[in-house]
């Protein structure tokens, strides 16, 4: 029979302020949110709720019965970030945590307790423990997660514990509300005249079921343990990162990169012992006189090499304006990506494929990833969409050749022609100031456009052209048209 | 020449200046740690020539419009497209920086760059220094005006009138006397440019 422990922090926004020192927090205060339009307190202090402040007013009217009233909007990351802390933290009472956002953890403590001297004993040290990083909490011990969140929520004092198999009496006189459910369907139970779990107990499921529907029977199956129900705990996600603060602050280029070097040996080093390697790098410097300064570069692989990182952040740091020196540094390694074994010391091809993507970082780190292109193919047939340019870090080059012979320089748009002698294709033109004569033509090819697309819709006619002045040049002309103009397609070689 | 001796032409190490370059012919190479200039209508197909010869890794520096304009579907004939790299720079500060770092970078890659204007010494100086350091081989298509350069090698091309596709080579300039002109032709199958004849036919489609 599992045991599970569930903490629930009922007072976790105002204690997150109690930590940070917050001094607004010794007369009356509150935490609101904005709900339906509408600001409403979510957590009041001890002092507020002397005053006949109650959670779940109207802030308007709480300002009305404590004009004294101090509030807070509500910070959903920051809590959740407290609450991921203590989820970390909960790992010295037991290895299976799991969140209960918004306000819970629930700790499966089977084969734990023990080692505190029994499951009451446990609770009051997680109580104690907490208390020391000043947070309020209440505790609830069952054999199901429904039954110890409802202890938490309802039970008598800060420590509930049902003993096990005993989880159903334990829940019998704890409101409906301690089951998770709907307030609408709490309302509608309490006009039938059912106010207690226990009551639950004495009615017919199915006729539960067909009033109230499943979800209600569901979470009373859940409670009881007559459904599965486990807690399954996240793993945490790996953060690969490391910070360093200095007592002085520095300002040297190769103080910087000492730093920097440190750092990236313990962040590559996590990355290599998961055999993980990070596509970005992050570094905060935090200045003392102008804040923090974020930089990052990108890698065309999954990187865990601390002197690639290094080399990368060279030039970024060299730009790094610090004036009156910096003393505190993170790096973070994002975009993990695990890294396949290979070797690479052997062989040539390999050696110059690693060699083709140091490059492609050096470059794209300075002038954008997206400035640094290969060819792809494409199946068209309109020449300029033969083909397209596609980031080169992180793809393979897999080129399949067009079928057709074409230019090696191509203008889109194409370039106008100052037509000499009119013709088909005309006998002597001027592009781009020159005088061509046609020696000999070869043509037409004749494309039809794309009528699928918003594009375009003249159908096109090629000529390949050898001018006496030796250019051999593509041109293009469009039939039918009213004007009728020649442009320069391309150049053949 | 046939594949046998390219594959002796692969340089390991620092080697003799035969080995140490990249031939186009018997008779005419360009060296490797070095940067060549070309310039003329037919740059475009010197540089796409010179660099089948190289099988590793090409990377081809512009501005937008020159990397916009090149044409896969045209250059496969000579080139592996999966060797080519595209740099799209947006300024001339960037267009030399990447330059610099491809010529520097190790693996001995060609690197092809389009100056839209002139190379000044002292800027063609430390292109040369940073292809002397990565072993690699600069081609700068160079489509403003020329000036004193540091470059090994300075090429006028032109494209010529005939039947089969062929192209006028002047060498203007060469550090070891590499001086002379060439006509080429292109023989159907061959990734190799074809000395066809010791002519000095000099490109009379040199551009104003």
């Amino acid at each position: 029979m599992p045991r599970i422990l569930s903490i629930w922090l009922p007072q976790l926004p105002l204690d997150r302020l109690v930590r940070h020192g917050d001094a607004r927090l010794t007369g009356a205060f509150a935490v609101i949110a904005e709900d339906s339009n509408a600001w409403r307190l979510t957590h009041v202090n001890d002092a507020a709720l002397k005053a006949g402040v109650k959670a779940g007013q109207a802030l308007a009217d709480a300002r009305a019965i404590c004009p004294d009233l101090l509030t807070e909007p509500s910070d959903p990351v920051r809590e959740e970030l407290l609450l991921r802390a203590l989820w970390r933290w909960a790992d010295t009472l037991s290895p299976r945590v799991s969140f209960d956002p918004p306000d819970g953890l629930l700790l499966d403590i089977s084969g734990c307790a023990h080692l505190f001297g029994g499951e009451g004993e446990m609770g009051r040290e997680a109580l104690a423990r907490l208390k020391d990083l000043q947070i309020q909490a209440q505790i609830g011990v069952a054999d199901t997660k429904g039954a110890a969140q409802a202890l938490a929520r309802f039970g008598a004092g800060e420590v509930s514990v049902a003993s096990p198999g005993q989880s159903m009496q334990a829940l019998a006189p704890l409101p409906i509300a301690a089951l998770v459910l709907p307030d609408k369907m709490v309302a509608e139970l309490a006009r039938a005249g059912l106010t207690l779990i226990g009551h639950l107990y004495e009615q017919k499921s199915a006729e539960l079921a067909r009033r109230f529907g499943l979800r209600l029977t569901q979470q009373l199956g859940a409670a009881s343990g007559l459904t599965p129900d486990p807690v399954t705990p996240k793993a945490a996600d790996p953060t690969y990162a490391a910070r360093m603060t200095l007592p002085e602050p520095i300002g040297f280029l190769d103080d910087l990169e000492n730093v920097l070097h440190r750092l990236a040996e313990q962040v590559c080093g996590r990355l290599n012992t998961d055999q993980c390697g990070a596509r970005r790098f992050q570094l905060t410097v935090r200045c003392v006189d102008t804040g923090d300064h974020q930089r990052g570069i990108g890698f065309a692989r999954p990187c865990s090499d601390p002197e690639a990182v290094l080399r990368q952040f060279s030039h970024p740091l060299s730009k790094l304006e610090i004036e009156y020196g910096a003393d505190w540094f993170r790096l973070s390694a994002e975009h993990i990506e695990p890294i396949r074994l290979k070797q690479t010391s052997f062989g040539e091809d390999a050696r110059r494929a690693d060699q083709r993507l140091i490059l492609i970082e050096t470059l794209g780190n300075r002038l954008g990833f997206d400035h640094v292109r290969i060819f792809n193919s494409r199946d068209n047939h309109v020449p300029e969409h033969e083909f397209e340019q596609v980031q080169a870090a992180g793809v393979t080059p897999e080129w399949r050749p067009g079928p057709r012979a074409r230019p090696i320089r191509l203008f889109t748009p194409p370039e106008f022609v100052q037509v000499e002698t009119p013709g088909r294709p005309p006998p002597a033109f001027k592009w781009r100031r020159l005088s061509f004569l046609t020696e000999r033509a070869k043509g037409p090819e004749r494309i039809t456009p794309r009528w699928y697309r918003e594009e375009d819709l003249r159908t096109r006619d090629y000529w390949t052209v050898q001018t006496a002045e030796g250019r051999r040049l593509w041109l293009l002309n469009y039939p039918g048209d009213e004007n009728e103009d020649w442009y320069v397609a391309g150049e053949f070689p | 020449m046939g594949q046998a001796d390219l594959q002796a032409l692969q340089p390991a190490g620092r080697l003799s200046y035969a080995q140490n370059a990249l031939a186009l012919d018997r008779h005419v190479a360009l060296r490797r740690g070095r940067i060549h200039e070309v310039r003329g209508p037919g740059a475009d197909m010197f540089v796409i020539l010179a660099a089948a010869e190289q099988s590793r890794g090409i990377l081809w520096i512009g501005l937008h419009r020159d990397i916009r304009s090149l044409c896969p579907t045209g250059v496969q004939a000579y080139l592996d497209i999966d060797d080519l790299i595209l740099v799209e720079a947006v300024s001339r500060g960037e267009l030399l920086w990447a330059a610099d770092q491809a010529l520097r970078a190790d693996g001995g890659f060609c690197v092809i760059l389009e100056m839209p204007d002139m190379l000044s010494l002292k800027e063609s100086r430390r292109l040369q220094l940073a292809a002397e350091q990565g072993g690699g081989i600069g081609l700068l298509i160079l489509r403003g005006g020329v000036g004193t350069s540091a470059a090994q090698t300075r090429w006028t091309c032109a494209p010529v009138m005939s039947d089969a596709p062929s192209w006028a080579w002047c060498c203007e300039k060469g550090k070891n006397g590499e001086a002379g002109a060439w006509r080429v032709t292109r023989q159907g199958g061959q990734k190799r440019g074809q000395n066809a004849k010791d002519t000095l036919h000099m490109a009379p489609a040199a551009p104003p």
